[in-house]
């Protein structure tokens, strides 16, 4: 057998004493004295003790060497930088020790063990290299680690998990290291400057140790001893500081701290600890510092309700990004963004609703404050004024509810980073709380109408887009865009028939954002409104020419300017000053004077022959006259007064009027008609007839007839009379009619457009109802209504109870039926 | 490629034989070999451990190996530089790299030449065609040129520094890198031998040595199995690498099933008898076992 072994060069092998001339030079190795070593000659005889089948002793006494050498000499080296700072003390706390005494302990023993691990590492490369074979040959044949890991093991069992005091087994280097790195951590927590590069090279040594020879990455020591601690004292730290915070600080400081402590964290993880702690101890702050205490600090007083109404927009800032950190739908700040929204939004509801109700207590007030606005008007009388402060009411709450959305968009673009969870979460309030106002619809139509006979003179294009953008955003909101168009409708008719709009340009490029926002359907009558207005031009001047080619060549001709308006396109009835059917009944009979009958009857002649069939209701209630009128010289006249001329006036009047003014022409001087007789001979309705008496006797710069006696209210039995003595400074006058112009509805007149508009509402959801039945023929009444609500929804959201009534109404009128022995409540159409 | 891996072994020829830009000295015995860390540390685990710690070797520069045998040492110093041994090229080495023999040449040249200068001249064909002149005859080449020779090539680039293998041709430095096959056959079964170079490449950690090892006695056994120094080089085999080596114990093993007649010579016979675990390897191929 010896014969075989029997090398190369015929020498035997004497592994004893080939393995002390190892063990002395590891020696060497051990102690920095290499240089005098012949690598060659080491690595000869390992490899000749491996050659010759003895490598797994030589893998043994390596070891054994290993381990004498770490546990005598390295061990004890460290025990003697174990200062009494370092160890716990029986009461379980840090003890005494000043906090520099620690460091300073702490940072000599790390230094140790920092270089006890370097050394181990370069001792045990040169030792690889020269047990090379070895390893290459025996440990790889017989799947042993390398003597490289079996040697950082042995540095793990040896000298990291060695017991440091007998009595406590719990105690040991590994765990005084723990303890060390966390305590320094401290105080880099708590400010003080600390030898982060040391940290991290221990924090090396612990990543570069498994708890396993597996090398699995998960049992690394720096996972299962260190993070694990470093991550539940982390936890308890920041619990502890942020109760603190939320104690002492206001909500913008602890989100700025809260931030800095992340911050400060990665930093940490980076520059002193390991990268692969970040996500974790970042969840751990996320969720001590805001996870459960965001909610606090939300509602803290110094929270978002604060820094909305302070426009803090950084600390808005901060607040979303913590929360978008624990929680992708932000659910905490957009709670409190919403219930501030909705509180502003009701506060500005509120003031509408207080401005438009507290007139009677503030008349005077109001009434400076809108001189200018009034001033325009002849007639100056509370309704006027009532009206103008409700116009201002609701003029308004559009500026704030513009501001009030304004202000949260700011918020959300230059806080909130234009995030689509709040967005969301903005429309919906903001949607909540224009439709809780219950005349929304009705302001906004009205805000529109303002600046088209007002707002928009002599603005430029831009100007005009902004308006026109702001009022589309308000409209967006709006759930019942069907209430919008009556109210749309009625303004837009008595801007076109009173001539009062800035410019058609406008109106057209606001019908035609409607259209692109609300779809053709909204827009359709908007559109048939203006092409009347169109086609009553075309026909004015048809007409004009025809009476020309007549030849009558009366000089007093009266020149006629009509407009023909389609009667179902054109809400009528709700600018006439809410007066029922009756009421235009009886317009349409009014007498006029012969002179007007013959024009009016010839007119109705021409358009028969352009249109046969076609029936014209006149509504004089709506139209308008020019007159000149000639006011005598008035005999003993002081001299100097106008009133010692003849005098000339170009009045402009209500057809009304007009009609009642044509009376007194007839009249000789000094003869008076009453109220009765007037109302006789013209057969004006005794609404109309008041009000128009009202603006000709009783407005004070435009008393064209005297009244007896002298009062505001028209009493049947008032006798009128022509004013000979009428004098005014200006050629041209213009006779108001009183309250004509009401902007805002009152009371009365809103419970009527609401009945009206349910009522169209009705028709809606029945045809909805119908048109869905006809195409699925049967349905269960939970999928009907869904889909009625959804077919409605561009117009308006109807009310579910609405909608059980019309089924009702159709069922009972035979379009449908229920059918009998359905598991669920299901209808059927009927064909 | 085949002028640019030429190019590179003769300059690693040349840094062998010159030693110039030595950084470390092998030594066995009476040899020395001016090596360099870069070549030779860069291939084995060995020389790189020597010089990569604080140890004897790497404060002298020398590396004392005379424990080993010295023609294998030889060999295995071929080996980092020719990338092959025993079977070398016979031409004399140049101890100047290339490019510096073309210059002196040219200095020479500039001032021997009477009749035309042509470094003077910065026409690129003529300067391509005086450092690439017509070959001389050679007994040994054929008279008509391979298709991608040199003159094809130099024409399509002929700017380029003529520093192909061509190019000293004229100035007698007569170097031909002729990469012939390594693992032919030869003459010399070298058995013995190659068996010692495969355990030094083992020991040192050389693997491409090893393997190269391997295949030459490959080679050699197929050819030379009935030597007389067949006996000798299985007591080599088994002896020199770990059981676990199944290198050129496979080999063996090959030539045993493949030549029976062997097991009838007296010489095998005797080795065999004295080597157990060959003896018990050969069983278990009689036997058809899996070894």
């Amino acid at each position: 057998m010896y014969s075989i072994l029997q090398g190369i060069n015929g020498d035997e092998l004497d592994f004893d004493a080939t393995w002390a001339i190892l063990a002395a030079s590891f020696r060497e190795i051990h102690t920095k004295n290499a240089s005098k070593l012949s690598f060659e000659e080491l690595y000869r005889n390992a490899y000749k003790i491996v050659l010759r089948k003895r490598g797994e002793s030589l893998y043994e006494k390596v070891k054994d060497f290993e381990r004498d050498w770490l546990s005598n000499e390295v061990l004890q080296r460290l025990e003697t930088l174990l200062s009494s700072a370092l160890l716990p003390h029986s009461d379980g706390d840090v003890g005494s020790s000043t906090t520099n005494e620690r460091r300073v302990a702490g940072e000599k023993f790390l230094r140790g063990l920092k270089e006890a691990w370097i050394d181990q590492q370069t001792c045990m490369s040169m030792l690889t290299d020269v047990l090379m074979y070895m390893d290459r040959v025996y440990c790889l044949d017989q799947r042993h680690p390398s003597i490289y890991a079996s040697a950082m093991m042995l540095f793990r069992d040896s000298v990291l998990q060695s017991q440091v005091d007998p009595l406590d087994d719990s105690l040991t280097m590994l765990g005084i290291l723990n303890r060390v790195v966390l305590d320094q951590v401290y105080m880099d927590r708590a400010g003080d400057i600390i030898d982060k590069h040391l940290i991290k090279s221990c924090v090396y040594m612990l990543e570069a140790l498994y708890e396993t020879p597996n090398e699995n990455e998960e049992e690394k020591l720096y996972i299962t001893s260190f993070e694990r601690d470093f991550l539940d004292a982390s936890r308890d730290f920041y619990k502890k500081e942020g109760d603190q915070l939320l104690r002492e600080s206001d909500a913008g400081t602890y989100c700025k701290h809260v931030r800095r402590r992340i911050g400060e964290e990665q930093d940490r993880c980076r520059s002193t600890l390991s990268e692969s702690t970040q996500p974790k101890i970042e969840a751990v702050v996320l969720d001590e510092l805001v996870r459960h205490k965001i909610k606090d600090v939300v509602e803290m007083d110094s929270g978002v309700k604060f820094m909305i109404d302070n426009d803090r927009i950084e600390e808005l800032g901060l607040v979303f990004d913590l929360n978008q950190r624990i929680d992708q739908h932000k659910a905490e700040l957009t709670r409190a963004i919403q219930k501030r929204m909705i509180e502003m939004g009701s506060d500005v509801n509120n003031a509408a609703i207080a401005a438009s109700q507290a007139q009677p207590t503030k008349e005077t007030e109001a009434k400076d404050e809108h001189k200018e606005e009034a001033g325009g008007d002849k007639t100056k009388q509370t309704g006027e004024r009532v009206a103008n402060q409700q116009t201002l009411a609701a003029l308004k709450w559009v500026e704030d509810v513009l501001a009030l959305k304004d202000k949260f968009d700011k918020i959300h673009r230059d806080s909130f980073g234009s995030d689509q969870t709040l967005q969301t979460a903005l429309t919906r309030s903001c949607s909540d709380f224009i439709n809780a106002f219950p005349r929304s619809s009705e302001y906004i139509s009205l805000f529109i109408d303002e600046n088209m006979k007002k707002g928009l003179k002599g603005k430029t294009e831009q100007e005009v887009d902004i308006v026109l953008d702001k009022a589309i955003t308000l409209l967006r909101y709006i759930q019942d865009k069907d209430m919008f168009e009556r109210y749309y409708k009625k303004h837009l008719c008595r801007r076109l028939l009173m001539a009062k709009s800035v410019s058609t340009d406008v109106e057209k490029q606001m019908i035609s954002r409607m259209k692109i926002e609300l779809g053709n359907n909204f827009t359709l009558k908007l559109e048939a409104m203006f092409r009347d207005m169109q086609l009553s031009e075309d026909l004015t001047s048809g007409y004009r020419q025809y009476v020309q080619r007549l030849g009558d060549p009366d000089p007093k001709r009266i020149d006629l300017d009509i407009k023909v308006l389609t009667s179902m396109t054109w809400p009528l009835e709700s600018i006439g000053g809410g007066s029922g059917g009756d009421e235009g009944q009886q317009r349409a009979r009014s007498t006029y004077p012969p002179l007007l009958e013959r024009i009016k009857k010839g007119f109705e002649q021409y358009y028969a022959d352009k249109h046969s069939g076609r029936v014209l209701t006149w509504h004089a209630n709506l139209g308008s006259a020019d007159l000149r009128a000639t006011f005598p010289k008035v005999p003993g006249a002081k001299e100097g007064s106008s009133l010692t001329k003849e005098r000339k006036h170009e009045i402009n009047v209500s057809t009304y009027a007009m009609i009642i003014l044509l009376l007194f022409n007839d009249l000789p001087p000094g003869e008076t008609l009453t109220t009765e007789e007037i109302q006789a001979r013209t057969n004006i309705p005794i609404s109309d007839l008041s009000r128009n008496l009202q603006s000709l006797a009783v407005a004070p710069k435009t008393r064209l007839l005297t009244k007896e006696p002298m009062s505001k209210d028209i009493k049947l039995t008032d006798h009128f009379s022509f004013n000979d003595n009428f004098q005014s400074k200006f050629l041209k006058l213009k006779v108001g009619v009183v309250s004509q112009g009401n902007k805002v509805e009152g009371d009365r007149e809103r419970q009527e457009t609401e009945k009206k508009n349910n009522d169209s509402r009705g028709f809606n959801i029945e045809a909805a109802v119908v048109r869905i039945m006809k195409q699925r023929k049967e349905l269960s009444h939970q999928q009907l209504i869904t889909e009625t609500l959804s077919q409605l929804a561009t117009q308006f959201k109807p009310d579910v109870n609405m909608i059980k009534k019309r089924i009702e109404s159709l069922i009972e009128r035979e379009y449908l039926e229920r059918i009998e022995d359905a598991a669920t409540p299901s209808y059927r159409y009927l064909a | 490629m085949e002028a640019s891996h030429s190019d590179l072994m003769r300059a690693m020829a040349t840094l062998l034989e010159g030693g110039k830009y030595s950084d470390l000295t092998v030594s066995c015995g009476q040899q020395k070999f001016a090596v360099h860390k870069a070549i030779i540390c860069s291939r084995s685990g060995f020389f790189e451990g020597a010089c990569n710690h604080p140890f004897k070797e790497s404060t002298t520069g020398v590396i004392d190996l005379s424990e080993d045998d010295e023609e294998c040492v030889r060999h295995m110093v071929d080996y980092f530089y020719h990338l092959d041994y025993l079977n070398l090229p016979k031409r004399r080495t140049s101890l100047n790299f290339a490019h510096r023999r073309i210059s002196q040449s040219r200095r020479r040249r500039a001032s021997s030449s009477l009749k035309l200068n042509l470094s003077m001249i910065e026409d690129p064909l003529l300067a391509c065609a005086a450092t690439n002149p017509v070959p001389q005859f050679d007994p040994d080449r054929p008279l008509t040129p391979p298709e991608d020779d040199s003159e094809s090539k130099q024409l399509q680039a002929p700017t380029e520094f003529p520093s192909s293998s061509q190019s000293p041709s004229d100035e007698g430095e007569d170097f031909e890198f002729e990469p012939s096959d390594p693992v032919q056959a030869t003459k010399e079964p070298n058995l013995v031998l190659h068996a010692k170079v495969y355990a030094i490449a083992d020991k040192y950690d050389i693997p491409g040595l090893k393997a190269l090892a391997r295949r030459k006695f490959e080679v050699q056994v197929a050819q030379h199995w009935d030597c007389a120094e067949f006996p000798d080089a299985l007591e080599e085999v088994y002896c020199s690498t770990i059981d676990t080596d199944r290198g050129l114990r496979d080999v063996v093993l090959q030539s045993f099933r493949e030549n029976p007649r062997l097991a009838v010579k007296a010489e095998v016979e005797a080795a065999v008898r004295d080597l157990a675990p060959l003896a018990f390897e050969l069983y278990k191929v009689a036997s058809g076992l899996p070894v």
